[in-house]
């Protein structure tokens, strides 16, 4: 049978009666037909076989002429053959005994296992059939209850293939995802690995370096504090006996001391240079360590910049483990106008500053996980510009040394004002980015133009072509007073070896003076404590002028001789500065002072 | 007695310029030099509660040393921060001791020939350290009229 060709059912009797049995209950069509076949009024004509389990129609033409129409209101044989047909129901081939039986040829009889007699219940199991094509369909389908269900099914089927489509698609994201984090994973390790392995190779250099210097010394008859050094392990903080006593007791010693730990630190310096000649070879050597993780791709780059908060000028990460110190220099960075984050470990350093670009990082060096200095030299593996500051108490040459081999950028001593911070800030070109805090402080931008050392780290600043940026606050900034400062300070600048800084751009910062002073003179204590007291003198002499000024700028000048500085005349400080920076000139001059990561 | 700034200037506990910073701060935000010395006060018990459970540890080890120098370290900072210069020195020096190094000529660090004696010389040092610390906290309760 041809009744499943859905073409036929465009023939133009043929919808309508379909669409009419179909109405109300799917099973319409059938129930007519079990009515038909109950009722047997035909029963010459179509009736149900003897077994019951299918009807049979003895005379077509009768059945299309007197049945159909009154039952189906048609007289179309062939549209009642493919309703049958939709239904399921088939023809049953009659075997020749029966046809003889009836002595017709035009007998037909159909069966479907649901339908027989007298079982009414068993009809609402006989169901259309699937369409096989949807779209030819449609029409007629929307009206019915028995391929409605299909189509939901269909949909159904669609949604969830879209959902696994969906699905896999994600498990894809993700894969790739882990892919990325795994590769950056470990980059971070083979960075780690290197920079484990540098500092054991410095580490045992210092205690090689130091182990000759104190059989040297010990020849000169110097007498030595004891100390032991485990070979190849973390050389101990070693000091020499003059600046044993702590900070308090040495800064009241006048002059006479300080040209003794002068002339000490000079002795040292010429019994230094020997060892120190192989130390400086070999973290050259170590100086270009093939970089593990290669330099953020610019979408990356992209995605830091963009992760900043809006609108922020300035966005600091804190990197301090320590609730009280991160409480006070959040409070002072926040004074300045900038963003903080603040993170507690060296490891969440390194992941923030994956993610975020920062201005600037400050970075304590001991810390629970991986310290600071480490962390920097991860850091640098991908990101070469951020200036990274470490905040530590520790002043040792040997430290300053370590760190700024890590790629940190320059030290700020700890415990350290709002003055040193912002000093620090205007150093590295980022503090015009701040909000100036208070009339006097914007005042005191004055140590940020004047006369600074350059510091292990600047030189970095400078030779990448950021020094005609870094005069420009000089020029905003300065006032008669400062500029005549500038040229005194010109003046001392060119008296002394410094070679890689021009004048204007020598600049004394307190901390790390301090901190490269301490290494050589009075190590260990803070010398913070006694920057301070001068700070304040500083603010109380703003009305002075020109010369006077000097005195005000050089902090580090207290260091000397905090308890003159009450009495201390113009001339006097002048003349302190100048000492001052003879003396701090030494540790710039050693081998050491130039920053490793440029 | 009254605590007032004049006290707290001439107490040899605490460094002025630096704490006098701090108060400064509160002009734009009262109370923050209350918290941070509360952070720090927090802060300090339970460094000195850890400090102490090492020093009773009768097992003496360059571990624990090196802990109690760790410790020292930490908390010197803190109170570095807030110019509380006689823990600060205290904990510098247990710092030092920890790591057997007799950074002031301390005389029993001087005589000190095993981890034993170190030891000891950080329970010196920690014993002055808790006693600035009672000193400091007394003194800025009083100042602060808050307790700590």
């Amino acid at each position: 049978m041809a009744a499943s060709n859905s073409g036929d059912l465009q023939a133009p009797e043929d919808p309508n009666n379909c669409n009419s049995h179909n109405k109300g209950s799917g099973t319409d069509f059938v129930k007519k037909l079990f009515q038909m076949l109950e009722e047997d009024t035909f029963s010459d004509i179509v009736r149900w076989s003897d077994a019951g389990d299918s009807f049979i129609i003895t005379d077509t033409n009768e059945f299309t002429t007197k049945v159909l129409p009154s039952y189906f209101k048609h007289g179309n044989f062939a549209s009642f053959v493919r309703q049958l047909n939709k239904y399921d129901f088939h023809k049953v081939k009659l075997s020749h005994g029966v046809k003889q039986r009836y002595k017709m040829d035009n007998i037909w009889e159909f069966k479907h296992p649901k339908f027989s007699r007298h079982d009414s219940n068993a009809l609402d199991g006989i169901k259309r059939k699937v369409p096989t094509k949807r779209e030819s369909e449609a029409g007629v389908m929307l009206a019915s209850p028995t391929n409605f269900v299909s189509i939901t099914q269909f949909r159904n089927l669609q949604d969830h293939l879209d959902f696994l489509e969906r699905d896999n698609q994600q498990v894809h994201r993700e894969v790739n995802k882990l892919q990325a984090e795994l590769q950056s994973l470990n980059g971070k390790y083979n960075s780690l690995v290197s920079t484990l392995l540098t500092s054991r190779t410095i580490n045992e250099s210092f205690s090689n370096a130091i182990s000759t210097l104190s059989k040297a010394l010990a020849q000169m008859g110097v007498q030595l504090p004891r100390f032991d050094i485990p070979l190849g392990a973390n050389p101990p903080i070693s000091r020499s006996p003059a600046s044993a006593s702590p900070a308090v007791a040495s800064s009241t010693n006048s002059g006479p001391t300080n040209n003794n730990n002068n002339s000490n630190n000079t002795n040292n310096n010429v019994s230094l240079s020997p060892p120190q000649q192989p130390i400086k070879k070999q973290q050259q050597q170590q100086q270009p360590p093939p970089l593990q993780i290669a330099p953020l791709s610019p979408r990356r780059k992209q995605e830091r910049i963009l992760a900043r908060p809006k609108g922020s000028n300035l966005h600091v990460l804190l990197v301090e483990d320590d609730n009280v110190c991160i409480q006070l220099c959040q409070k002072f960075l926040m004074k300045y106008g900038c963003t903080v984050v603040v993170v507690k470990d060296g490891l969440a350093a390194i992941s923030a500053v994956e993610k975020v670009k920062f201005d600037l990082v400050l970075m304590d060096i001991v810390m629970p996980n991986l310290d600071g200095a480490s962390a920097t030299s991860v850091i640098r593996s991908f990101d070469s510009d951020t200036p990274i500051i470490a905040m530590t108490g520790n002043y040792q040459k040997e430290d300053l040394m370590t760190y700024l081999a890590h790629g940190m950028t320059d030290i700020l001593a700890k415990p350290f004002t709002k003055l040193d911070l912002y000093m620090i800030l205007e150093k590295h070109q980022i503090g015009n980015k701040l909000k100036r805090p208070s009339q006097d402080s914007a005042s005191d931008s004055g140590p940020s133009s004047n006369p600074k050392i350059s510091a292990p780290g600047s030189s970095a600043e400078v030779s990448s072509g950021s020094s005609s940026q870094q005069q420009l606050p000089v020029a905003n900034t300065a006032t008669a007073s400062q500029s005549a400062l500038q040229a005194a300070v010109q003046n001392t600048a060119s008296t002394l070896p410094i070679s890689t800084a021009p004048g204007n751009e020598v600049i004394v910062d307190s901390p790390t003076a301090a901190a490269l002073m301490s290494s050589g003179l009075v190590p260990g204590a803070p010398l913070a404590p006694q920057t301070r007291k001068l700070l304040i003198q500083k603010e109380q002499q703003q009305s002075q002028q020109s010369v006077d000024s000097l005195q005000s700028e050089d902090p580090s000048v207290s260091m000397l001789a905090s308890d003159l500085m009450g009495s201390i005349s113009a001339s006097e400080s002048s003349d302190l500065l100048v000492n001052h920076m003879v003396k701090t000139e030494d540790p710039y001059e050693n081998p050491v002072k130039r920053p490793r990561y440029a | 007695m009254e605590v007032t700034q004049e006290t707290l200037e001439n107490s040899e506990l605490i460094n002025w310029t630096i704490f006098q910073e701090l108060l400064m701060m509160d002009e734009d935000e009262e109370g923050f030099a209350l918290s941070l010395v509360q952070t720090f006060a927090d802060q300090a018990k339970r460094i000195f509660s850890e400090m102490e459970e090492l020093l009773k540890d009768s097992n003496r080890s360059t571990e624990n040393l090196q802990k109690l120098s760790s410790l020292g370290h930490y908390l010197k900072g803190s109170a570095a921060a807030l110019g509380l210069q006689r823990i600060q020195y205290e904990c510098e020096r247990i710092q030092n001791y920890g790591k057997q190094n007799n950074f002031d000529n301390y005389s029993k660090a001087a005589e000190a020939k095993n981890l034993e004696d170190w030891q000891a010389c950080c329970n010196d040092a920690y014993q002055c350290a808790l006693d600035y610390y009672k000193q400091s906290k007394d003194l800025l309760t009083e100042y602060f009229e808050e307790p700590l």
